[in-house]
């Protein structure tokens, strides 16, 4: 879907507004952000720009903090609570689906607001903290939380999918769904995948140094993985890169890179570039 | 291929002597004449610090199906990053190009000042058959820190930077046009030593009120940053932004934009 590239300002605006009333009369418009950068690839590329006025539509703070409309003007504050209600994870990117905005905070709340208005659809309090970006196929949005588990509800009401609880340790990475499967490593070692449909373990994989038996096998992944469809690819805290088969968790290649870690990165997957 | 930045500590100032050691811009030369007359000089540069100081080699490119590097040589990207930050992860625009931070002399998109070096970090693309650098044929009147580069999101011909601290903002990718700003820089009042930050979540064309302070959290939200989200929300375009914070003040907002 191609919607604006080139003009800017409040034309531009208008101009964008307009073609989306038009396009939702003709076609269905798909402009959702499912996960961290948008899709397992982790792109972070939407085919149309917004460049925004002065006025935000709602500024979300805490489910009792929320501003509609905020207009930027001179003496013009958005009002924060202190202490804080509620604090997201600075790597906690909001995802866009259903007409909704869902992430989790540190508190261990999940939320599902109205893209509307920011009221709450729906909300859940998980065992910990949620330290980064959910995901959502197929009707269900996924959420790995500190307290090593993973959750699914179903977008539209929240209720409950199913919880995969298999891991020993937290997860501080945003998980990725691809084909069916979610997949997020851990912080105990291991990389997970699991059926989306039931949440059941499909396979785990432990991370592996140069030997299995080293000392730095089973370091914590602390990166948020992406995929090109059949494989998926991720770093570890020993610093070496991995790639696995999504279909049986095989190890397809590993590379030790330098660097001191992966905390904070993602790799972002380009398919169809010659090489 | 896929892309990957690794983080690495205690970064500014490294290469520093290398860059320095380069043919200077000549007065009234343009950014892009100046890259065009360094870049093949300050490439192999690069190539050989990066060599001499393969610790610091921090972006990989890989084949998907055997984790090989692609090219007969190094990606020229020297170091960026530091003080625990990574480099950004690239992200890739509606024309296909790859698009990343560079640490690099000749900077063309990318020209204002800058903190932490003497350079700013230039956003250039990647050209994928030979990982070289391909800079773009416009100049912003910005720049960024080295070690605290903004998280990257393309939306049609617009490039969308967030940072918690430093506040967001959009750039075109097809004209001179300076950045808009969208959200204010958290540190904007900074002073070296964060005691004067400002407003919270302002929107352009009002960033000169520094009469409020915002609530000190004890908490501190984890370090990192993510990219400005563009969605369609009830059928309206929608930017979203979610603030946090570093230090001590966490904000933790999510505004939707139009």
């Amino acid at each position: 879907m191609m919607l604006d590239r080139s003009a800017e300002g409040k034309y531009h605006m208008r101009m964008l507004r307009y073609t989306v009333a038009v396009a939702a009369m003709t076609c269905p418009v798909y402009a959702d952000w499912h996960m961290l950068q948008k899709d397992y690839q982790h792109t972070g590329r939407s085919t149309y720009s917004v460049v925004p006025s002065n006025t935000a539509r709602w500024v979300w703070v805490s489910e009792n903090h929320v501003t509609r409309p905020f207009t930027s003007a001179s003496n013009q504050y958005i009002n924060y609570p202190s202490p804080r209600e509620v604090i997201l994870a600075g790597d906690v990117q909001p995802i866009v689906a259903e007409n909704r905005v869902y992430f989790g905070a540190t508190n261990g709340e999940f939320y599902a607001l109205n893209g509307a208005d920011a009221s709450t659809a729906w909300k859940k309090q998980l065992g910990g903290a949620v330290l980064h970006t959910a995901a959502y196929a197929d009707g269900t949005v996924v959420c790995a939380c500190m307290d090593g588990k993973v959750y699914a509800w179903v977008a539209a009401t929240g209720n409950p999918r199913w919880t995969f609880a298999g891991a020993t340790a937290g997860y501080s990475v945003a998980p990725i769904i691809v084909n069916g499967v979610v997949l997020a490593g851990n912080r105990d070692g291991w990389f997970y995948a699991v059926n989306l449909a039931d949440g059941s373990l499909r396979w785990k994989y432990r991370t592996i140094a140069d030997v299995s038996t080293s000392p730095f096998s089973g370091a914590p992944i602390m990166q948020s993985a992406a995929s090109d469809g059949t494989r998926v690819f991720f770093g570890a805290e020993n610093t070496y890169f991995y790639a696995l088969s999504i279909d049986d968790g095989a190890e397809l290649w590993r590379r030790r890179l330098g660097g001191s870690g992966f905390q904070y990165t993602w790799p972002v997957v380009s398919t169809g570039i010659a090489s | 291929m896929t892309f990957v930045n690794v983080p690495y500590g205690l970064s500014e100032y490294v290469m520093e002597n290398e860059l320095d050691s380069l043919p200077a811009k000549n007065t009234g030369e343009s950014a892009l004449a100046y890259y065009n007359r360094i870049w093949p000089q300050e490439r192999q540069v690069i190539r050989t610090w990066l060599a001499n100081n393969p610790d610091y080699e921090n972006f990989f490119v890989m084949r998907t199906d055997n984790g090989q590097s692609p090219y007969a040589e190094r990606v020229p990207m020297g170091r960026v990053g530091g003080i625990g930050s990574p480099n950004r992860a690239p992200v890739i625009d509606n024309q296909g190009r790859i698009l990343m931070y560079w640490r690099v002399r000749s900077s063309v998109f990318l020209t204002g000042g800058t903190f932490g070096s003497k350079y700013t970090p230039d956003i250039s693309a990647m050209n994928p058959a030979t990982g070289d650098r391909i800079a773009l044929p416009v100049t912003k009147s910005d720049g960024v820190e080295l070690d605290n580069t903004f998280t990257m999101t393309v939306g049609g011909n617009y490039l969308y930077w967030n940072n918690h601290m430093r506040g967001s903002r959009c750039l075109n990718l097809t004209n001179t046009d300076g950045g808009i700003r969208m959200t204010q820089p958290l540190a904007y009042y900074d002073w070296g030593d964060f005691r004067g930050w400002g407003t919270l979540l302002i929107w352009l064309g009002n960033d000169s009120n520094r009469t409020y302070l915002p609530p000190v959290s004890r908490h501190r939200s984890p370090q990192g940053d993510c990219g400005v989200v563009i969605a369609t929300l009830n059928g309206r375009p929608t930017l979203i932004i979610q603030e946090s914070g570093h230090y001590q003040i966490n904000f933790g907002c999510i505004a939707a934009a139009e």
